[in-house]
């Protein structure tokens, strides 16, 4: 925290509605919050957060006859710079969100009449009866090996994969070196298809049986249940923690 | 690494098919997230903060976001410097450095004569003590503070210097004269001197190539500590008229040849890597992160948009419209207005 007390001065001297510090922030951050703002939407859809950010900052709003600034939520454990734009991103995350939970969704109808009529064509095209049956295996060990990965390599995984951040970005959210990132990844996943196979060689699945699974499963990845898969993990912790007690 | 293996395929859509629910504790704030990206988060909180993200869709996005926002911060494989263990190895660091390049310096031969090499200019860029180095319009300056070199440096120096020697007399035969564009002319008087150290020996000759080799990469390695461990300084054709480049974004602009500084605001906080002036009032800098500042009238930054958040190690302008910057991958890009639109370039295009 002694690292960033000139940030914590200038924060509290804002918050205080010192105008020659607010002069300096604007003149200093400014540019620091729209470039974080073009990065995370280039279209320049984030920008109105950025400017929102300020109103918010200056304290426009009043609570009990004072102004509520933002800046008095700043204590100094990172520097300004990264705060704010940790409650830039923050806000554009929740719009984000927000976005897509009052998108309409599909037509119930046409959706599901869609899927079947795919499965059923998919069925009669279907050269072998145990696919479906490999594929669901093959999906079952993978949520499970998955559920047992450590937190941080969950996280490593979800975040390159999932957020589709860089191989550098991903790095960067976790504090470790790209080629840490790297090579972490790539154990994960050696983890993951060992840990598959493991779990089909345990189930009675022959060699030639398990190369059948990882084929169906790679030929449709279809799209997992993935409630029911950290629904596994969190139980699963929850077992582990409960036996070590 | 491939993200298309089809066991990533699959590792992917399991990941992506629907948000994952059941976290365990309250989502992250802002100012954990902030610790966390600065490094600053206590290791139990920095765990509790994985575990808890680990399994929430949102602190997912959140730390994604925060990641994707982070245009003009240092990577945090750059920050490792700064640990208490090794903080003080940059001074050493710097001291060798500087003592092994006044070595190479010193025992480079005529300037004039080497085939013109653009790669490596940006591993040429100056310190912040000018007073041996020719001055480059257009570029970085060359030379570094005296100093004296253990003995097995000088022993390789040695064996680069006679090979250089050779190379030279080889050139001078076979190489005709480059009837070069201006910035390879500059590219040459910066570069040359490492270029010929890089020239590929001929062959059957592996014991020079071997030497030429290591007399590379030690001179590539010890420049690199150096430019670290010092400003930059950057020359218009104007020679009074300079930007040097200090740690954390800050840049400074002479006037009068370098007897006086006037620090200059950037808008950015990232170590600035390298730079172009192509004439006393425009300036061209580069730096992490696809970090691209132009000044056209040598007082004011603006930031010019590149399409990548690469690391850009080098850049080379004509003038406040067309430069090339060359990224950490090797890449190059090109823009001819004024840094508004890049395209990909094969480094020769320049």
């Amino acid at each position: 925290m002694a690292g960033h007390a000139a940030d914590l001065d200038l924060a509290r001297r804002c918050a205080d509605g010192d105008e020659p510090a607010w002069e300096r922030f604007i003149l200093e951050y400014r540019p620091l919050l729209y470039r974080a703002a073009d990065a995370l939407d280039p279209s320049g859809g984030a920008r109105d957060l950025a400017d929102s950010l300020y109103a918010d900052l200056y304290g426009l709003k009043e609570q009990h006859g004072a102004r509520q600034s933002l800046f008095c939520y700043y204590q100094g454990r990172s520097s300004l710079a990264t705060w704010l734009r940790a409650v830039l991103a923050q806000r554009f995350v929740d719009r984000v969100r927000a976005g897509r939970r009052i998108e309409p969704l599909p037509d119930e109808q046409t959706g599901a009449g869609e899927e079947v009529t795919r499965l059923a064509m998919r069925a009669a095209r279907e050269p072998n009866p145990d696919r479906r049956v490999y594929l669901s295996v093959a999906r079952r060990a993978l949520r499970l090996a998955i559920a047992r990965l450590s937190d941080r390599d969950r996280l490593r995984l979800s975040l390159y994969y999932r957020e589709d951040l860089t191989l550098a970005q991903a790095a960067r959210a976790l504090g470790e070196h790209e080629g840490t990132a790297s090579r972490q990844l790539a154990r994960t996943r050696r983890e993951l298809r060992a840990d598959v196979e493991r779990q089909l060689r345990d189930a009675g699945f022959s060699a030639a049986q398990t190369a059948e699974c990882f084929a169906s499963a790679i030929e449709d990845p279809g799209r997992l249940d993935l409630e029911e898969l950290f629904d596994t993990a969190v139980e699963s912790k929850k077992r582990m923690a409960d036996r070590s007690l | 690494m491939s993200r298309d293996t089809p066991f990533e395929r699959l590792v992917r859509e399991a990941l992506r098919a629907s948000a994952p629910p059941g976290p365990r504790g309250e989502c992250l704030d802002a100012a954990t997230v902030a610790a966390l990206a600065d490094g600053t988060l206590p290791a139990d909180e920095r765990v509790a903060a994985e575990a808890h993200a680990a399994d929430c869709g949102r602190c997912q996005a959140f730390l994604a976001a925060m990641a994707r926002s982070a245009v003009d911060a240092a990577p945090a494989h750059a920050r490792w410097w700064r640990a208490p263990a090794v903080r003080w190895l940059a001074p050493i660091t710097a001291a060798t450095a500087a003592a092994t390049a006044f070595v190479v310096w010193s025992v480079m031969p005529d300037r004039s004569a080497s085939k013109p090499a653009i790669e490596d200019i940006q591993l040429t860029q100056a310190t912040t003590t000018p007073a041996r180095a020719p001055e480059t319009p257009g570029g970085f300056v060359g030379g570094v503070p005296g100093g004296t070199a253990p003995a097995a440096n000088k022993q390789t120096l040695q064996t680069a210097r006679e090979n250089r020697r050779r190379d030279e007399a080889d050139h001078k035969k076979s190489a005709p004269a480059d009837a070069a564009e201006p910035l390879k002319e500059v590219a040459r008087s910066d570069a040359e001197a490492f270029d010929r150290l890089s020239a590929p020996a001929r062959a059957g000759d592996q014991e020079r190539a071997k030497a030429a080799a290591s007399a590379q990469v030690n001179t590539k390695a010890i420049l690199r500590s150096e430019a670290l461990a010092t400003g930059r300084v950057i020359t218009s054709p104007d020679m009074a008229v300079r930007w040097r480049l200090l740690p954390a974004g800050r840049v400074e602009r002479s006037t009068d040849a370098g007897s006086t500084w006037q620090a200059q605001n950037t808008g950015v906080t990232v170590t600035l890597t390298a730079g172009a002036s192509p004439t006393p009032s425009t300036c061209w800098l580069v730096g992490p992160g696809g970090v691209v500042l132009l000044s056209t009238d040598g007082a004011s930054w603006r930031r010019a948009p590149f399409p990548e958040g690469v690391d850009l190690t080098s850049v080379r302008a004509t003038d406040d419209k067309t430069a090339i910057v060359t990224a950490s991958d090797g890449r190059t890009f090109k823009t001819q207005d004024g840094g508004q639109t890049w395209a990909r370039t094969p480094p020769q295009d320049f």
